[in-house]
């Protein structure tokens, strides 16, 4: 990441503004991911009292922001590498545990298949997306 | 602290800047997570009436008083200083509770209008009727002459001999005083010796029986018939008994408002029906005591027609007995009206069955408020009402009453309780989640 050009208008407090909102959208993902972690353990706990759209429009606000801002001061990026990582297996396990839980109506041998065949098409998936020759 | 931009590197008199910005953010941040929490934990409820349908499966205030059932004020025509009156049931201990109304266009202004607010049972909120009699099959002697309750009319055995002759004991009628007599209507006298009164007592075998037009009903148990008179009551015949009176194909049950258990589910049972009570939190809010369940059977239970669940939104069952304490009142319910027992004499014939504590006296007790117009909206009045001095008061339902002077044109009420933050409501909000948990995941309940 580089900076180009710098917009001629207050350059300082966007700047920290910038800074401030992905320190924001670290706060807003990781309650997000809790809400969703409770609501998905306990159905209507958090959406009966908060509402997850409004979670989700200021999470995507706050994106915009960034992008808006980003684009200001001309900031690029490089393609992302996703590679494997520590929390991944973690991630992983949430990701089971929680379509595991969501089917609990099920009996546990068709639980177990349905959310393995589910994280397998993920993987799948994931492999397509981010295949390096694409 | 993590750094999240580590590439966008600051000058030092901006990054002590970010510092304290980030410092107010993580500060806010903490802020509304703890808002959530209080909502979350500590939940406003949240009421509704529309006048504009009020078939509206939304409408979860209930317009209660009977003026309230007229068809102009079903439509939210309220007539100058006729009382407006609603119930709401909810759950926990409150601060304080909004009342809002909001008005048709051409409505009349309604600022400065009185709400009051009260607290108790639904049930007991019901007007106060006639004092209520002695049961049907009650025997009873004053000053020397012998009277049965037949069909809610004290009938009276002309003489004594008769008494004998239809094989009574005179032991088993219960000295009143003639006052206590005025409470059931005077019925025909018993001349007939041939044929006994309505609602008499007998016990064939094992079996105790009541006839009625006739017919002789089987009480389902022995428990049954406990539950409302003393084994003395009933004559003792044989079976050759039932060649002078057919047997009835439906048997009798408890008396009305007795709490039966069959595990793991408890009901109350009432006049044929039987309600299973939704959980533990509607038993206790009910007032209902855990030592007065009586233990029955599927045989006991399977005369009842078993009916949706009872909620604590929902008033008690005609025949639950209430006492208030103060004044060492019974109150009956029958018909939504609350029927006081004035005599001691009938009291005691109730008194197998375990009353529901309440209070007259802060039945009466409100809370008031005005309202007042809000801002920004030209027809949405409202005022808000401290809640605190109901913590101890008996009872699940609010009574809101609004008496509009001039009358006034309501479009929609609405009412909001706000819950008190206290070591109660947070110990009752794990309860519920854990409540919650347990029924999510099916998994039972240890009692």
């Amino acid at each position: 990441m580089r900076i180009l050009k710098l917009p001629p208008f207050n350059k300082d407090a966007l700047l920290i503004i910038y800074k401030l909102l992905y320190d924001a959208l670290f706060l807003l993902l990781i309650s997000f991911i809790a809400m969703l972690i409770a609501e998905g353990a306990l159905p209507g706990i958090v959406s009966s009292h908060i509402s997850l759209t409004r979670v989700v429009i200021v999470i995507l606000l706050v994106l915009l922001s960034i992008i808006w801002i980003g684009k200001k001061f001309q900031l690029t990026y490089a393609a992302p590498v996703i590679k494997k990582n520590k929390p991944l297996p973690v991630l992983i396990l949430l990701a089971f545990l929680l379509m595991g839980n969501s089917l609990l109506k099920f009996a546990l041998w068709e639980n177990m298949i349905i959310t393995l065949t589910t994280l397998f098409l993920f993987f799948l998936f994931y492999q397509i997306i981010f295949d390096p020759k694409n | 602290m993590l750094d999240l931009t580590k590439e966008i590197k600051l000058e030092p008199h901006l990054r002590k800047r970010y510092t304290v910005a980030r410092i107010f953010l993580y500060a806010v941040f903490l802020i509304i997570v703890l808002l959530a929490l209080d909502r979350i934990l500590f939940p406003s409820l949240s009421f509704t009436f529309s006048f504009s349908n009020i078939n509206s499966l939304k409408n979860n205030l209930e317009l209660s008083n009977i003026t309230a059932k007229s068809e102009t004020l079903a439509k939210g025509l309220a007539v100058a200083n006729d009382a407006i009156t609603f119930d709401a049931n909810p759950s926990g201990t409150f601060s304080s509770a909004t009342v809002k109304f909001t008005t048709d266009n051409n409505s009349k202004n309604i600022e400065n209008t009185p709400i009051r607010i009260r607290k108790s049972y639904e049930a007991f909120f019901y007007p106060t009727g006639a004092p209520i009699g002695f049961r049907d099959g009650t025997l009873l002697v004053a000053d020397g002459v012998y009277y049965i309750v037949s069909d809610g009319a004290l009938r009276k055995f002309s003489n004594i001999a008769l008494v004998t002759r239809l094989g009574y004991s005179k032991n088993s009628f219960l000295q009143v005083s003639q006052d206590d007599l005025k409470y059931n209507d005077p019925g025909d006298d018993i001349n007939d010796i041939g044929n006994y009164p309505n609602d008499t007592l007998f016990a064939i075998g094992d079996t105790y029986y009541q006839l009625k037009n006739q017919q002789l009903y089987p009480f389902v148990s022995t428990k049954a018939f406990f539950s409302q008179f003393d084994a003395n009551q009933a004559i003792i015949k044989t079976a050759d008994f039932f060649s002078q009176y057919e047997l009835a194909e439906t048997s009798l049950g408890f008396a009305d408002g007795t709490l039966a258990s069959l595990a793991p589910s408890v009901f109350i049972l009432s006049e044929g029906k039987s309600y299973p009570i939704s959980n533990a939190e509607t038993f206790i809010k009910m007032g209902f005591d855990w030592n007065n369940l009586v233990q029955v059977d599927s045989v006991e239970l399977g005369i009842y027609e078993k009916q949706r669940q009872f909620t604590y939104n929902q008033p008690h069952p005609n025949g639950t007995l209430f006492f208030d304490q103060r004044i060492n009142k019974y109150f009956v319910i029958k018909d939504e009206e609350k029927h006081p027992i004035e005599s001691a004499a009938v009291a005691k014939t109730y008194s197998k069955q375990k009353p529901v504590l309440a209070d007259l006296q802060e039945n009466e007790v409100g809370v008031s408020c005005q309202l007042k117009k809000k801002l920004f909206s030209s027809y949405t009045y409202s005022c808000d009402a401290p809640l605190n001095s109901f913590d101890n008061f008996p009872g699940t339902d609010f009574q809101i009453d609004a008496k509009f002077k001039d009358g006034a044109k309501i479009s929609n009420a609405d009412i909001t309780f706000f819950t008190s933050i206290n070591l109660g409501n947070f110990n009752a909000a794990l309860s519920k989640i854990k409540g919650n948990v347990f029924t999510n995941y099916n998994i039972q309940q240890q009692p």
